[in-house]
């Protein structure tokens, strides 16, 4: 990796971390908001949880469009993104409250990032999926809590 | 030292002269002879390590900006991940406290939180570590040319 990229990809990963801080430390609406909606029901808690760590997965997509991309960075970058998300996925599987649509919303990046690795270029059509998923993911998760928040 | 020997008494075999002035003959030659073979072989590993570390201090003065930037990224991410364990988590733990949040629902946030902070910091972390061996890499094998080239001068 050239040092160009390593800086870029650094750099993208320092702003999703300070993201996750200023959230918290400046009590974001919608985080401190479902804390409280939600604080006796375990599910619904655990499908709002799962729905801003995916948000904060794809605020690192959103991140990589202000950088003048490249092949190398793109490429590089869904290796990255590849493990990041593997990770979320590990910890999904090992949790009590383990949601089927957090799965498959992690799946479906998955899929798409491992595609773009194996053919070993950047494909543009498939770098704007993954960023239209953004607003895919935030309705799907709203859905699901709608309907979870009605069946009970 | 044994093989020296063995050459001058076989040059003196058909000289004909003292025995006791041929051992000596034998003797001083062997001396004088293996002081200049130590000297020459002493002198060339000199050079050839002198050649080595002028090579690597050179390389090293080439590679000064990257060693510096490897260093720095290195210290900011480990400054980072200091503060966030002294101080900025403690922040986040005192601002849901400050609001109210239940302590249960709090500590599951906060567990999902240094559980994606820290990945992330390990993942700077991991890009930042092969930079730099592939960094220390490329020094190795320019020294190694380096040495290769002096030997072959």
């Amino acid at each position: 990796m050239d040092k160009n990229t390593l800086i870029d990809i650094l750099t993208i990963l320092k702003k999703g971390r300070k993201k996750l801080l200023y959230d918290f430390i400046n009590e974001k609406t919608d985080i401190f908001e479902a804390m409280f909606k939600y604080e006796d029901d375990e599910q619904l808690m655990s499908l709002v949880i799962d729905k801003y760590f995916t948000e904060y997965i794809n605020y690192h997509f959103e991140l990589l469009k202000e950088i003048q991309n490249n092949h190398n960075l793109e490429i590089n970058f869904s290796k990255v993104m590849l493990e990041f998300i593997n990770h979320f996925d590990n910890l999904n599987k090992n949790s009590r409250y383990s949601e089927k649509l957090y799965y498959k919303v992690l799946q479906d990046k998955k899929n798409i990032l491992e595609e773009l690795i194996s053919i070993g270029c950047s494909d543009r059509e498939k770098f704007n999926q993954l960023k239209y998923i953004y607003q895919k993911d935030k309705r799907l998760f709203d859905r699901e809590i709608k309907l979870v928040g009605e069946t009970k | 030292m044994e093989e020296i020997s063995k050459v001058i008494n076989n040059i003196l075999k058909d000289v004909e002269m003292d025995d006791n002035a041929k051992t000596l003959l034998v003797r001083n030659l062997e001396s004088t002879l293996k002081e200049k073979v130590d000297l020459s072989s002493l002198k060339t590993k000199l050079e050839i390590l002198y050649n080595y570390e002028k090579n690597y201090l050179e390389l090293v003065k080439e590679f000064k900006e990257e060693i510096k930037f490897a260093s720095s990224i290195q210290e900011d991410l480990r400054k980072e991940r200091a503060k966030f364990f002294a101080e900025t988590l403690k922040e986040v733990q005192s601002t849901l406290k400050d609001s109210q949040v239940d302590s249960a629902v709090a500590s599951n946030w906060v567990k999902e939180l240094v559980s994606s902070y820290t990945k992330s910091l390990d993942l700077s972390g991991g890009l930042i570590e092969e930079h730099t061996l592939d960094m220390i890499g490329k020094i190795r094998q320019e020294a190694k040319q380096e040495v290769k080239k002096s030997k072959i001068d």
